[in-house]
């Protein structure tokens, strides 16, 4: 794959903006044809060949051998798309024969709710999402249909929020969740009772559930924001969410929700990136709270990170994920998580020290939680 | 022999992209990709529409005359293909090898000819993780 620069990635976002209709034309076409390679690494890194392909089948100026690569690229995305649609419908009918809840979250949800095909997005892997309590059954069906454990740590479940299945006779993978986000985040939006909210779609005629589409936007701008927008295809999804559903989402009881979980500047933050690199319009009730230095600080950080091609630094990152959530508690116990605590344990009175604080570390304060409001990050019986 | 195609439907993922279609059969386990006018073809196989009857629309579409000879090699490649349900009475003398005939070529030119990229698709494995986003920051495990 040839390299790509912040140039490529800019005409990138242009073709992008003109294939969701905010813009016009594309900058810079007819000036420099050639960087069309660098705007195909581009694109096929960010995973939005889908736009690409849909711009240059109609467009002059592209040379033919980038318009064969970014059409078979297209080809091939779909392709798989439709092969991991096959398996989740095989997945999703042994779930329903067992009567276990799922929902579908991410990828191929994402691809019907943003875009209204299959093809258009890319993903590589099937995300369900299961009650706690269902994990251990969920599980047991995976295993009878050829999933295995992908990663046979039980220390990592005891945090987690998922676990990771594969398919040797395919190679699909499959993440299972019983939460939409690690305990150690600081975003539990499934307090807000996101499984009361469930919508259903259809995909290839089956009905399958998945977040509502309010639930949907947050899930990806919170996704995106633990990954510091490495894939620009996250926040074009949100981009397209904003300008094809935008005037159906209740953008009121969004903001209720992001305040009740603590992610409303993770909201806000991720809208006017989408904002500014897709030129999306963004309602009244978001543009308003907008005007705040310490949201548009880590805009301005994150757009430069993603036009220039510069991943941000590890400690950048982990400044974003403390500042990114709106409670100073929560702020704390981020920034906790992240203190390196030395893995040998002292002898000696300092033990006495050291131990409650790596059980902090681990467990923060679920046992509380779980005593007053009898709810558990942690599902039962996952290993 | 019918002379009403119908578009296969059963174990068929499809969906058109950019005016054309992807169309992958999870029975035989290959992905077919057919172009605009091939695309165009395939949607009309209703099994209520006649060859005739796709022919002549197919002319108002395109605004060309002896629809037939563009549209006859375009059938037998989805039939090729196992993409219809039902075995055509096709004259296949008409066409060549390749199931484009000469006649198609004149009638049409080269931007109307029917055409599919047919492949064995491959499992999605080798899709897998490469692009997965891992997280910058390791989840800190410590021992008690």
């Amino acid at each position: 794959m040839p390299a790509y620069n912040a140039a490529d990635t800019g005409l990138l976002l242009s073709v992008c903006r003109h294939d969701l209709g905010t813009a016009q034309a594309v900058d810079g076409v007819s000036i420099e044809s050639s960087r069309w390679g660098g705007v195909l690494a581009a694109a096929l890194d960010h995973g939005l060949i889908s736009p690409l392909h849909s711009y240059a089948s109609k467009a002059d100026g592209i040379p033919e051998p980038i318009r064969d690569s970014i059409r078979s690229a297209a080809f091939a995305q779909a392709v798989r798309n439709f092969q991991l649609v096959e398996t989740l419908i095989e997945i999703l009918r042994g779930f329903r024969d067992c009567s276990i809840e799922v929902a579908v979250i991410k990828g191929p949800a994402v691809a019907l709710i943003a875009y209204q095909q299959i093809a258009s997005r890319e993903f590589t892997d099937l995300d369900l999402f299961v009650r706690p309590e269902d994990v251990s059954r969920a599980r047991a069906l995976l295993g009878n249909i050829g999933f295995r454990q992908a990663n046979e740590d039980p220390q990592r479940l005891r945090g987690e929020k998922d676990i990771q299945f594969i398919r040797d006779s395919d190679g699909v993978l499959v993440e299972l969740h019983w939460a939409l986000n690690a305990p150690a985040m600081r975003f539990p939006v499934e307090r807000t009772g996101i499984w009361n909210r469930l919508q259903t779609i259809y995909l290839q005629n089956e009905p399958i559930r998945t977040l509502a589409l309010e639930d949907t936007l947050l899930a990806l701008c919170i996704h995106g924001s633990k990954h510091g927008w490495t894939s620009v295809k996250w926040l074009f999804d949100i981009a397209r969410i904003v300008k094809c559903k935008g005037d159906i989402l209740d953008w009121s009881a969004l903001l209720e929700r992001c305040g009740t979980a603590g992610c409303t500047r993770t909201l806000l933050v991720s809208l006017q990136m989408a904002h500014i690199l897709f030129a999306v319009k963004l309602p009244d009730a978001i543009a308003v709270r907008l005007n705040d230095s310490a949201i548009m600080a880590l805009v301005e950080c994150f757009e430069r990170a993603v036009v220039e091609g510069d991943p941000l630094g590890k400690a950048d990152l982990v400044s974003y994920h403390i500042l990114i959530h709106d409670r100073c508690w929560d702020r704390f116990l981020v920034a906790y998580r992240y203190l390196p605590v030395s893995r040998s344990i002292p002898i000696g009175p300092l033990r006495y020290i050291v131990r409650p604080l790596r059980l902090f570390q681990l467990y923060h304060l679920n046992w509380l939680r779980t005593v007053l409001v009898g709810y558990a990050d942690i599902p039962q019986k996952t290993h | 022999m019918s002379q009403q195609p119908r578009a296969r439907k059963d174990q068929l993922i499809s969906e058109e992209v950019a005016g054309e279609c992807v169309v992958y059969d999870s029975r035989q386990k290959k992905a077919h990709h057919l172009n605009s006018t091939l695309t165009w073809v395939w949607s009309r196989c209703d099994g209520a529409t006649s060859i005739d009857a796709m022919a002549a629309a197919f002319e108002r579409q395109f605004d060309i005359k002896n629809g037939r000879d563009i549209l006859l090699p375009g059938l037998k490649q989805l039939a090729d293909c196992q993409l219809l349900e039902n075995p055509l009475d096709i004259p296949y003398t008409a066409a060549d090898e390749n199931g484009i005939s000469r006649r198609a070529m004149v009638a049409g030119g080269s931007v109307l000819m029917p055409a599919v990229i047919s492949m064995v698709a491959p499992t999605p494995a080798a899709a897998q993780s490469d692009k997965k986003p891992k997280p910058k920051i390791p989840p800190i495990k410590i021992k008690i």
